[in-house]
């Protein structure tokens, strides 16, 4: 079980690091500790509809591009729900 | 008390503060200080002249050193969000040696003046006065240069990805042309003048100015590549857009700083070069150095609120 819900926040961590980088794991560990007020490796799927709400808070306050906003919260849907994933946005083709 | 309430002020106020210290203390020295004797015969100037002349070169100084100060000072703030990050130490390494090429601006012209001032006093002393001036700017950009090079080497090092043998050939061609040519002006100058401009023997000359500015300045060149590289490999969209700017501002302050040196260092050839053109010369390099700590800022800002949001 544990090993279940730490591979959900390793998951997690990657997929904000094609947007954030370096600072994924550190943005994802705020998220999870000021807003579900848990350890980041204790994050269950139950904790990732509220954790996304908070997520796409957070990154709107980054970008303006609200397509690139609803791609990544798309990514982190399908963490909680799995499906055949489409073409995932590389972090590099806007560069 | 007042150190208390210095303490408590943020990394940006502190930094500003700084910035009208210097800038202060430039004007009364420009006002106070006697006329620079070397500049005022290079460019026939009256004593009026030089002043106002000071006074109007010295004023878009004073703001390029408000903007470097807050520039260096933004990446600080930045280097505290990340400190015990991988990259941390390599970001407060480069942060620390942008802080050294702002600073440097207001002291080497301060000590300009200081410097200019006492020559006039006593002409016996200009080639003290010549000799301290150049090892000033020498020391600043050689400590400046180091700190740069290993925060750009660790972030190198993160990203764990070799330069291209392409790149590494653009490099050793760049560092050569540099080289030979500031080689060519330095000893061109020597050699045309007696006593030289250095006020040294030719072996103290090369040991002392030509070796050090040029290891100085390569390490600048070497840095501007690695965090280029480094910006390249590492991901991330938004991080990268970010980092875009730091590295963009990071590099325009590396070229600014070594054009600027290379000016300075080089001065008196610019007695050929007609005061406009010196002026257009200088002024490009130190808007270059401004709009590179405006990105720096801009770019640290982006980064500091990815750790905050």
């Amino acid at each position: 079980m544990a090993r279940t819900t730490e591979s959900l926040y390793e998951r997690v961590v990657q997929t904000t690091h094609i947007y954030l980088g370096p600072a994924a794991d550190r943005f994802i560990d705020r998220q999870v500790q000021n807003h579900i007020h848990k350890e980041p490796s204790t994050l269950n799927e139950a904790d990732l509809i509220l954790l996304i709400d908070w997520i796409r808070v957070a990154v709107s306050l980054l970008t303006d591009d609200s397509e690139i906003v609803e791609e990544y919260i798309l990514q982190l849907e399908r963490l909680a729900h799995p499906k055949p994933i489409g073409k995932v946005h590389d972090g590099y083709s806007q560069l | 008390m007042s150190i208390r309430v210095y303490q408590q002020l943020s990394t940006q106020t502190k930094a500003l503060l700084w910035a009208s210290i210097w800038s202060i203390g430039y004007l009364i020295l420009v006002v106070t200080l006697p006329a620079n004797v070397t500049t005022m015969r290079q460019y026939h100037l009256s004593p009026e002249g030089f002043r106002i002349l000071e006074i109007l070169t010295g004023l878009p100084n004073i703001m390029v050193w408000f903007m470097s100060f807050y520039g260096y000072a933004a990446l600080t703030e930045y280097t505290e969000k990340v400190s015990n990050s991988r990259e941390g130490k390599s970001f407060a390494s480069i942060a620390r040696g942008l802080k050294w090429l702002a600073w440097g601006l207001p002291i080497s012209a301060c000590a300009s003046a200081i410097l200019g001032a006492v020559a006039w006093l006593n002409p016996g002393s200009v080639a003290s006065a010549l000799i301290a001036s150049h090892y000033i700017y020498l020391i600043i950009s050689l400590v400046a240069f180091t700190f740069i090079s290993d925060g750009t080497r660790g972030l190198r090092e993160i990203i764990n990805r070799l330069p291209s043998k392409k790149s590494i050939r653009a490099l050793i061609a760049g560092a050569i042309i540099i080289s030979v040519t500031y080689c060519s002006i330095t000893l061109n100058i020597v050699d045309s003048q007696h006593p030289n401009a250095y006020r040294l023997p030719l072996w103290l000359i090369l040991l002392t100015i030509i070796i050090p500015y040029l290891y100085a300045w390569l390490m600048g060149f070497f840095a501007v590549f690695e965090i280029s590289q480094y910006r390249r490999s590492v991901r991330g969209l938004f991080y990268k857009q970010a980092l875009r700017l730091l590295a963009s501002g990071t590099t325009c302050a590396i070229v600014a700083s070594v054009a600027l040196q290379y000016l300075t260092s080089s001065s008196l050839n610019l007695r050929h070069i007609d005061l406009n053109w010196t002026l257009i010369i200088s002024y490009g390099i130190i808007i270059t150095f401004a709009v590179g700590y405006i990105l720096i800022a801009v770019g640290a800002g982006k980064l500091k609120k990815i750790e905050e949001v």
